[in-house]
Order: structure tokens, then sequence, then C-alpha cells
């Protein structure tokens, strides 16, 4: 697939995310939510979006994961022209390269954990990888036990669905890894504690940390708000 | 993978799953159930009786006289005399006579008065012989040669006594005790009514009678000499010389079976015997009679199957209704497979799988339901409606039948499966 081949050739680019010219809006007469010039994210960056309810920072996650069409201009990932895949090619691409932990964590209850993690590599059709061993060490290394592999993911506490929503963006070794307000409802120890996790975790990959709280900030190379990133701003995050 | 997170998903929603399921086994195993009952029924019916080209009775219906001379369904208006077996017996179209005498009973099996050529020629099945599986045929006037599920039934051996009961119920006021029958031979199963009759010989049923009304009534008799009677060699001999110096010639018996010199004179002879007769009696052809029974019988197969596939639809909308109410709370879960790469096209045959695994899972257990259910009432089936089963549900048809279901259930959840399709479309990453 033409995606793979180019991504290769993104270790010369050094670039994760490139948008130019973006525009999205819900309806052709309501105004924008996004517009944006122009916005490039080097590899293995962490970048903090912060902004208000209603912002578009979700809607921004969304135009990045190919779930939704912008109504123009461009967004590069690893110098793939995302909008040029198809539906396929952008969900085969979406598994392959971009893990996504959710505000509310999102694993699938009936799922044991390691069901929830083989799931993610299954559809990113990632075979090259021992996915279970893989899992061990994704654990390890946030400081779970293996034994709650086959515990099912609504027996786990907060704590320990926060760390397995991060095993499951990671499993697949994403270049783009992009968190959705994981924090919003948790306590201050616990929301440090996941983000120290987080950012050890993704050393080998770009991140996206959309939160309106900015007190996170610190935790990130670079920082940028949805209401600047909506004017025409330019340059590099 | 895909299985993996169905069958999870079906355990998680296991309330709904399981009624839904319920419903798909009751439709299948009905489904099963008539289809498989059909086929026995035909199997059963036609593999009662084979190379019989004619059978003769007192003037009645069909489908009466097959049904009583040959499955043992019924009872006898009248008789015809002793004259017409003669006069058959002597008919340059005949190869051979079977007389039969109905109308008594042991414990609740039926007695067949004949004599040994019932065991020369009456076929069953694919042209196949009656067969001892210990003894041997009617050795005199007083014996007795009992099918083999009589045999297992009441535990009877050969040299066993038995008593013949007037009548066909269970029980019988009027046994005939001073005339009890001596067991020689058992036949090996045949899968037909003929397991269940205890066959005497119609001398031994005349004398019987005879002796117990003095002589009156229908049951009257005349003496005469040995008649020539066929028969296996080795059991002809033991008759011969065990019946008496006289016989007690019946004046009347129940059906004649008549096989013929060639096939091609059954229309003509069967036209003899109905037109030209100086007796009034009706001639069949087994064959055509068959027909008529299947002609009669196909209008309740075909309500019985309409009515298993009406509720076999009722339990496919149920099973399409609960997915389709599941949608709405998996917005959710579809938005996070999603994320997770799961295509629309994913997500499309997760939801049929789940469809597919409920009924693969229903006809499964239909089928070994209805395995149980009729190993477990074979008996019954033949007791009360002379049906015997033979063979499995494991046919062609049943494979027809669960490869029908499957494809049904499959163009049934793309209903669903297409309500996931577009909802996936338009997920995004933050629905909750």
């Amino acid at each position: 697939m033409s995606h793979q081949s180019n991504l290769h050739a993104s270790s010369v680019a050094e670039l994760a995310v490139d948008i130019k010219n973006l525009v999205y809006s819900y309806s052709k007469s309501a105004p924008p939510v996004i517009s944006v010039k122009k916005w490039q994210l080097p590899k293995c960056e962490h970048v903090f979006v912060s902004g208000a309810s209603g912002s578009g920072k979700s809607t921004l996650l969304n135009l990045l994961t190919g779930t939704l069409q912008p109504d123009s201009g461009s967004i590069t990932l690893f110098n793939t022209d995302f909008g040029a895949l198809s539906a396929r090619q952008k969900d085969a691409f979406r598994a392959q390269h971009i893990g996504v932990v959710f505000q509310q964590f999102n694993l699938i209850d009936y799922l044991t954990v390691l069901e929830n993690l083989t799931a993610a590599a299954y559809f990113a059709k990632n075979t090259s990888l021992d996915i279970e061993a893989r899992a061990r060490q994704l654990l390890e290394k946030l400081q779970l036990p293996s034994s709650v592999l086959q515990q099912r993911a609504d027996t786990l506490s907060v704590g320990q669905q926060q760390r397995v929503a991060i095993a499951r963006a990671l499993i697949n070794a994403p270049h783009l890894v992009i968190v959705d307000e994981p924090t919003s409802a948790l306590d201050a120890d616990a929301r440090d504690k996941f983000m120290q996790l987080l950012i050890e975790a993704t050393s080998d990959s770009a991140v996206i940390f959309v939160s309106h709280d900015k007190s996170l900030a610190q935790y990130f190379d670079t920082q940028i708000d949805m209401a600047s990133l909506n004017q025409a701003n330019e340059g590099q995050v | 993978m895909i299985a993996k997170i169905a069958l999870a998903s079906l355990k998680n929603r296991r309330t709904s799953v399981l009624l839904t399921l319920i419903s798909i086994i009751i439709s299948v195993s009905l489904l099963l159930g008539v289809e498989f009952i059909r086929g026995q029924i035909k199997q059963s019916f036609t593999r009662t009786v084979s190379g019989v080209d004619l059978i003769v009775g007192a003037p009645t219906g069909n489908l009466n006289l097959l049904l009583y001379s040959v499955f043992r369904i019924g009872n006898a208006t009248n008789g015809i005399s002793w004259e017409q077996v003669e006069k058959l017996d002597d008919h340059a179209l005949v190869d051979w006579v079977i007389p039969v005498s109905l109308g008594d009973s042991h414990k609740g099996f039926r007695v067949v008065g004949t004599d040994n050529r019932y065991f020369t020629h009456y076929q069953y099945g694919n042209q196949q012989s009656l067969e001892l599986s210990s003894g041997s045929t009617f050795t005199g006037d007083m014996s007795a040669v009992i099918g083999s599920e009589v045999a297992k039934s009441l535990g009877y051996t050969v040299g066993d006594e038995l008593v013949i009961s007037h009548g066909l119920g269970n029980v019988s006021f009027k046994q005939h005790e001073q005339h009890p029958f001596t067991i020689t031979g058992i036949l090996a199963a045949t899968g037909t009514p003929i397991d269940k009759a205890v066959h005497v010989t119609l001398h031994g049923v005349e004398a019987m009678h005879e002796k117990a009304s003095s002589g009156s009534s229908v049951r009257s008799m005349r003496i005469r000499k040995p008649a020539d009677q066929d028969g296996p060699p080795s059991s002809r001999a033991g008759a011969d010389t065990n019946q008496g110096a006289h016989q007690h010639e019946p004046e009347q018996v129940t059906a004649i079976f008549v096989g013929l010199t060639s096939r091609a004179a059954a229309l003509q002879l069967q036209y003899q015997l109905n037109q030209k007769n100086d007796e009034p009696v009706l001639a069949i052809l087994p064959g055509m009679a068959l027909s008529q029974l299947w002609q009669l019988m196909g209008g309740v197969e075909k309500l019985l199957l309409g009515i298993s596939v009406l509720i076999l639809a009722a339990s496919l909308i149920g099973l399409i209704t609960m997915l389709l109410a599941t949608m709405r709370e998996r917005r959710h879960e579809i938005a996070v497979l999603r994320a997770m790469g799961a295509g629309p096209l994913a997500i499309l045959w997760l939801i049929q799988t789940e469809a597919l695994l409920v009924a693969l899972v229903g006809c499964i257990a239909a089928l070994g339901i209805d395995s149980v259910l009729f190993v477990s009432l074979a008996s019954v089936l033949s007791e009360k409606f002379g049906l015997f089963i033979s063979g499995t549900l494991l046919t062609g048809n049943s494979a027809v039948i669960i490869g029908s279901v499957l494809i049904a259930t499959w163009l049934c959840s793309f209903v669903p499966a297409l309500a996931a399709y577009r909802q996936a479309l338009h997920a995004g990453l933050s629905q909750r």
C-alpha cells in the first residue's frame, strides 16, 4: 500500500503531522469549527493542545484519524496524504500507525485485557509481533501485573483501565498517539501518575494530547491553544 | 478474532441471546422434526410391502384396505370367502397367494393368521425376504412365529406359549386360554409392522374360534384334506408332518396378497376381480394406493411445513429485533472498534457473525434435541402410530434445512449489520 512506502520516506521528512488549509464545519450554513492554515508536528514530539469545550479539539482528532472528512485542505501524516486514501486505507492506516487513548479509556467491557490488546493488533493486521509477549512487556512497563491479562476489562479498577488503555494504544507501536482528555475524571495524584506513565511509554512516538486542563502542559515539549490554532497561525508548533 | 469478539459480545448479553436462542431452537426443531417424520412415514410405508402385485379384500376404500392389511392400521369391516383364495391360487396369471386373517391380538400386538406361504413370498424393503433369527416357520396348527419387537418386548423365546385374545385392545375379556400357541420361530427385525406382529396359522385361529364359539358365527370352518402349502423347504417339511389328518380350512379371510406371473397383468386381473366377480371384492395395486396416501398426506405435510417456516421466520425476526435493539447501546462499542482500526465492513461482519453464531448453535441444539426425542419416542411412535423410526436426523434434507436457516439468518442479519455499518461510518472517536 502506498502509505507504507511513504511512511518509510517520512524518516527523511521528519514530520508526523502536516496540516495545510484545513477547514471543517458540521453543516454548510454553520461557521467552520476547524480552520487551520498550517500546522506541523515533528516526529516524536509531544504536543499539548488545550481549549475550551466546543473549541473543536475532538473534531480535530477525528479529522486526524480519518473518521471525519475535511471540507477542504490537506492532512499529511508521516508523508502520506491522508485525504487521498480510501476509507479502507484510512482504517488500515489508523490501525497500523495511530494509537488512541480516550477520555473514558473505552476498553471493550466484555473482552479480557488480552483480547482488548489482541483485537487492536488484529485490526492493524499486525502479525509480525508476538502480541501476547508485547502485551506483557507493555503491562510491565505500565506497572501492571501480567495476571490482569485474563481479567475482563469491566472488572479492572479505574487506574488499571487507564494503563490498559495506554497499552492498547501502543500495542502496534504507533508512530502517532492521540490522547483525548484522559484525566478529566481523575484526582490530582492519579492524574500525575497517569501522565508520567504515558510520557514514559510514548517516548518513541509523536503525541497529540488534548485537554482543557492547562496544568498538564508541563509534561509536553510544546503546547498550543485551539483558539490560536484556528486563527491564521503559521509555522511549526 | 471477529468470532471471538462476537462470542464474547453474545455472552455479555446472555439473557436476551438465550431467549432468542430458545425460539430458534424450537422453530428449527419443528422444521427438522416435521421433515424427519415426513421422510420416516414415507420410508416406513414404502418399505413395508414389496413384491406384492395386488391386495384383495372385502369392498371398502382403497386406502382402508391397504392400511389395515399391510400397515395394520384400522380394522377390516368384512372378510372374503376362502373360495376367493382358491380361485386366485388357480388363476393362470397368479404366481402365488398369501391369505391373511386379522382381528385378534396378543398383549397389544396384532395377530396375523396366515400360512407358510407368507414367509416364502412376502417381501419388504428392497425386495428382501423375511428371515428367521431363530427357530422355524409354522410346524403345526398351533405354532406361532413372532416379530422381533414382540420377542424383545415380551421376552419370548422359541418354545414359549402364548394365548391369543379376541379383538385388538391391550385388555381383552375373551382370552383363548384353552388354545395356547407355541412359538416355533422368531423373525429377524425388518423395521416394519411385521416386527410387532404375532403370526399364527389360519387353521389354528379357526380351530380356536370354532371351539370357542361352538362352530357358530363368522369364523365357521370347513374340513378338508391337507392342502398344498408352499413354504421354505426346511419349514414346510415340518409343517406337513405335524399337521393333522385333516385341516380346519377357514370360511373367510381378511385379505389376500397376490403375486403375479407378470406384473404387466396386474391391471387386467384387478379389473377382472373388481368388475367381473361373482363375489364382490376389492383388488388394489399397493403402489397406486400408496400414491393416493401420499396425495392425501401431501396437504398436511405442506401445512405442517408452512407452519414451521412461519415459526422460523418469527424467530429470525426476533433475532434481528434483538440485534437492532442493541445497536443504540453499542454505539460506543462500535466507535471504539472503529478507533482501533476496525473498518465498517469488519463491524458489519461482526454483527453478522453474532447472528450466525446464534443460528448455528440453535441448529445444532435443535438437531441434538430432535435426535434424543426421536430415540426416546421411537417405541411410542411405533406402538401408537405404526411409525418405525430408522436412521438418524443427519441426512441430506436436514443439511439442506440447516443450510437454508443459516443463509436466511445471514440475509436477515444484513438489517442490523447495515445499521451498524452506517453507524460505524459516522462514528467519531469521542462518542460515548
